[in-house]
């Protein structure tokens, strides 16, 4: 396989679509971690998480040429085939929802290394902003994107209307926004 | 056209139920203005992930989705080799046209995601060497044909001398046996005093239908065989696993 360790991640999606073995094996090593910490957050379990990392990057594989530059970038299309898929497993499981973040987040610490802690402080901003928000955009925003919650799961979860649900993400969404613009680190994350 | 701008959020943060993120699937694909829309959100609802404390994914999944990527490619590539009986009953110019049936069929079968160019450029492919065969063909000569024999019973090639001058001779083999690492085919030429020439040594490429050139001048020889060595040089040392039982008259 040819080195494509340096290629910006524009290059290797189009590599990706010609079939090179050598773009795939770039985007994994870049974004592989971050893919697996996702769906491992969504379904709480190592093997569940391995299998779908696994099959959204497959999908990548056989639907690069389908990937639209204008849509975002390759790193949010890659989170984006992770999160559905991870949802989706999540959702046929109707027994099983995930701890809250801060749980998860505990369990994690066992397993971190030191690059992951490295990595970590590179993206505590996004986390501050995050957690700057009001606490119930907050969870409403977490249960939902990590947690695979429907907006109607959520208001009965939360005891409040549906519209109350929808508010409090529309909100936090566009407060995170300006947390992270005036932040400066909203920025372009793939390479 | 109802626009869905009061639910894009949830449909970024993936809170729809699926016949709702459905519907609006359907008309981001026809309303740049939600589209838009759609877009900026996707793009803070993308960061959330970077909320998450790191975890290390197990070292055998990089391996595993490379062997499955790779699984692929070879699917796409190699024709399928369920005509093996076809092969051994047709006659040469009839396998190649198989060969090429079964590259062009087994490229409009793949899965409907793979990439299209790649589909037509492996076709492309197979459909030159499949031409470049048939030309050799085409032009007459003398042929010998070599069965399989024990373990190779099913297999067979037949070696081909042109009758057109500058054109080489060459071996159209079918339904070639993997052989393991460090094994090689070799195509000898065999003198009526019982002298073995190698014409050439080749690995098998996993298709129906493979063509080899021989390096060697064919006057001379009555007969021709297959055997399996260790090496590229030296005298004949392995087992034969084909061998021609028709000479037939020089034309």
């Amino acid at each position: 396989m040819p080195n494509t360790s340096d290629q910006p991640d524009d290059v290797l999606i189009v590599a990706l679509a010609e079939r090179d073995l050598g773009a795939l094996a770039t985007l994994y090593d870049r974004y592989g971690r971050l893919a697996y910490a996702l769906a491992y957050r969504i379904l709480g379990e190592g093997q569940a998480a391995e299998d779908v990392v696994h099959d959204a990057y497959i999908s990548a594989w056989r639907g690069a040429a389908s990937y639209r530059r204008e849509r975002g970038n390759v790193r949010g299309w890659l989170m984006s085939i992770v999160h559905h898929r991870a949802v989706d497993v999540l959702r046929r499981k109707t027994t099983f929802r995930p701890a809250p973040l801060e749980a998860a987040a505990e369990r994690a610490a066992d397993d971190d290394t030191a690059e992951a802690a490295e990595r970590n402080v590179e993206h505590q901003t996004v986390r501050a902003a995050l957690e700057g928000l009001p606490q119930a955009q907050r969870r409403t925003i977490e249960l939902a994107y990590f947690g695979g919650y429907t907006h109607v799961e959520l208001a009965e979860l939360m005891g409040v209307p549906l519209g109350t649900v929808k508010g409090r993400m529309r909100i936090g969404l566009q407060k995170l926004r300006r947390a992270l613009e005036v932040q400066g680190t909203y920025r372009e994350r793939s390479r | 056209m109802i626009h869905v701008t009061d639910e894009l959020e949830l449909y970024s943060l993936g809170a729809l139920a699926p016949g709702d993120a459905a519907r609006v699937t359907a008309h981001l694909s026809e309303c740049p203005a939600c589209r838009e829309q759609a877009r900026a959100i996707d793009e803070v609802v993308q960061e959330l992930p970077e909320t998450l404390p790191g975890r290390e994914a197990p070292g055998r999944l990089r391996d595993r989705i490379l062997a499955s990527a790779r699984a692929e490619l070879a699917t796409v590539r190699a024709p399928r080799r369920d005509m093996a009986w076809t092969a051994r009953l047709l006659r040469p110019a009839l396998v190649l046209a198989a060969g090429l049936w079964l590259a062009v069929g087994a490229a409009a079968l793949v899965n409907e995601n793979l990439s299209l160019s790649n589909e037509l450029k492996v076709v492309a492919s197979d459909r030159a060497t499949y031409e470049s065969i048939v030309e050799g063909i085409r032009q007459g000569g003398r042929w010998w044909y070599m069965a399989g024999k024990d373990g190779w019973t099913g297999s067979g090639g037949t070696l081909i001398a042109p009758r057109a001058e500058g054109r080489p001779p060459f071996v159209v083999f079918h339904d070639l046996r993997p052989l393991p690492r460090g094994q090689l085919y070799t195509v000898w030429l065999v003198s009526s005093d019982n002298t073995w020439v190698r014409g050439a040594t080749f690995r098998p490429d996993g298709k129906d239908v493979q063509a080899v050139d021989v390096t060697a001048a064919i006057a001379g020889f009555d007969s021709c065989a297959v055997t399996i060595e260790d090496s590229a040089w030296g005298r004949r040392a392995g087992p034969v696993v084909m061998e021609s039982r028709i000479v037939p008259p020089a034309p």
